[in-house]
């Protein structure tokens, strides 16, 4: 694997940090639907190892297509997004499954396959370190696994609802399964796609804190998309704001207020 | 009254309401315009009652005589159609995957597979069983073959259908973390369409069954061959046993597939 460039920490009053190493670098992205105008338009950024940020911006704004693009899900027009060091338009099919077993994504619908059980929803996570078609259920998994899976599950609370079918999990319950899920992935970063965005307040505030504290606690990566400009502020170290396909917003969380958030969306 | 002055109501029949009427009388008349080509005759079915009343009658009671080598060729037919189902609902699976527009490795695979489905789907078995039987020979391999394919034509279409239909969330979360084509496919789509499948392979059982007493007609072995035999004999009351012996079958793969559906669904 190639190695990821260093670049310097974020330089704030007060706040004298190592340079720390780049999993995430996108550069000159751009794309369009058939021709049609920019969906993203000559979007740049970095994500640092350990570093959690939040992206925000209106409907319509980039922020689904750009979590896509980042997965090598959706090929640019032109531009290159770098993952751990490696361009993922030059990988083939094994490179690249092998480069996105190190990324987890949440997203906001949680898809987990309904009428599997829990435990085996999380297992699935493992999939990306493994073909063994012992780990597609539960009942032919090896202990080690199916042990790990549940560890992960008892770490998003819900160790009892292992037998439980999916389809039959509330809203919240199911966003912490797949976080489960992607903890059982071990991933280096974390995507998440409005991961809270279809829960009741309440809960989404739990599940949020959660989900950051959890993958704080790992170091893992974190870029998550929110219309919370609260969970922007509270949870991430830098904010990028996306509006019509373009950064408009990069700053670091502790720079930044309510009103400089809102203006992104009035503008 | 509110004054509605300046202001139109929409026509009573607007112009795609016309359109419909038109199609609508147009087909009216060809069924009609069909059934008198055809010869169909209410006359004819009128005077032909009293011979369906005359070999009804000859038909009770049912001759008990030739049980046992009735129930032989049923127990020939029942097995024809688990053996063919079986085997033809594996394929419809193999062929269903390449035929489902996300899951196929090439666009040259999708059209394939969907062709050949297709083709085996629109030649009815009657002729297949024609055509197995002058490969194979006669008796019940050739009907087994003739479901097969029969089957893979039913179940193969809507499988894949079934796979399309299939959300997907969960395949795209399932690639997204770097799971193979395989591991997609059989944790993500297969549970989710499973009742779909489930739903099909039953109907293509209950469908298998029905076929396979026809098949023997042309030779293609079960317990059709017995039924033309009996009614060429004019041994009505035989043929009235055998065809007891078929409504018993049939009821009983019905309830049961009935049961199962409600059991797994």
């Amino acid at each position: 694997m190639a190695m990821a460039a260093a670049v310097p920490a974020i330089d704030l009053p007060g706040s004298r940090q190592e340079p720390r190493p780049v999993d995430l670098e996108v550069s000159q992205l751009c794309l369009s639907w058939n021709g049609t105008g920019s969906v993203i338009d000559r979007l740049s950024f970095i994500v640092c190892q350990g570093e959690a940020v939040a992206l925000i911006g209106p409907n319509g704004s980039g922020k689904t297509t750009l979590m896509r693009l980042l997965l090598g899900l959706v090929r640019p027009k032109s531009g290159s997004v770098r993952l751990f060091g490696e361009e993922l338009g030059t990988l083939d099919g094994a490179r690249l499954r092998r480069l996105r077993a190190q990324v987890g994504l949440i997203s906001q619908r949680h898809n987990l396959v309904p009428r599997l059980c829990v435990l085996t929803n999380v297992i699935h996570g493992a999939l990306c370190r493994s073909a063994n078609p012992a780990l597609w259920r539960q009942g032919t998994a090896p202990r080690a696994v199916r042990e790990e899976a549940l560890a992960c599950l008892d770490r998003v609370g819900l160790a009892g609802l292992a037998g439980r079918r999916a389809d039959g999990l509330s809203g919240g319950e199911s966003q912490r399964v797949a976080i489960a899920r992607a903890l059982m992935q071990r991933p280096r970063i974390l995507l998440a796609d409005e991961p809270v965005a279809s829960l009741d307040p309440q809960i989404a505030e739990e599940v949020m804190a959660l989900f950051v504290g959890l993958m704080k606690r790992d170091g893992i990566t974190l870029l998550y998309s929110s219309h919370s400009l609260d969970d922007a502020l509270r949870y991430s170290d830098r904010v990028l704001g996306l509006n019509r396909g373009a950064i408009r917003l990069d700053a670091p969380s502790r720079a930044l207020g309510r009103p400089e958030l809102r203006a992104l969306y009035d503008a | 009254m509110h004054d509605i002055q300046g202001l139109s109501l929409p026509p009573r029949i607007d112009r795609d309401g016309a359109w419909r009427l038109i199609a609508f009388l147009s087909a009216f008349g060809f069924v009609f315009w069909a059934a008198g080509t055809i010869g169909f005759s209410l006359g004819d079915l009128i005077t032909g009652l009293p011979n369906m009343g005359r070999i009804l009658s000859e038909m009770l009671p049912p001759d008990p005589t030739r049980l046992i080598p009735i129930g032989r060729a049923l127990g020939e037919t029942f097995l024809m159609a688990v053996v063919g189902a079986a085997l033809g609902i594996a394929g419809a699976f193999a062929l269903a995957v390449l035929a489902a527009r996300q899951l196929t490795p090439h666009v040259l695979c999708y059209h394939l597979a969907r062709g050949l489905i297709g083709f085996f789907r629109t030649v009815p078995d009657l002729v297949w069983a024609i055509f197995f039987v002058a490969t194979v020979g006669l008796g019940p391999f050739a009907g087994t073959l003739t479901i097969i394919v029969d089957t893979i034509g039913f179940c193969g279409r809507f499988f894949a259908e079934a796979m399309e239909e299939v959300d997907p969330g969960p395949q795209e979360a399932l690639a997204a973390l770097g799971a193979g084509r395989a591991g997609v496919v059989l944790c993500a789509v297969v549970p989710a369409a499973m009742p779909s499948f489930i739903n099909s392979a039953l109907f293509s059982l209950e469908k298998a069954v029905r076929s396979s007493v026809i098949l023997g007609i042309v030779g293609a072995g079960g317990i059709g061959i017995e039924l033309k035999v009996a009614m060429d004999m004019f041994e009505y009351s035989r043929a009235a046993t055998i065809i007891l012996a078929l409504f018993a079958l049939v009821l009983f793969v019905e309830h049961t597939s009935a049961w199962l559906r409600r059991r797994v669904l």
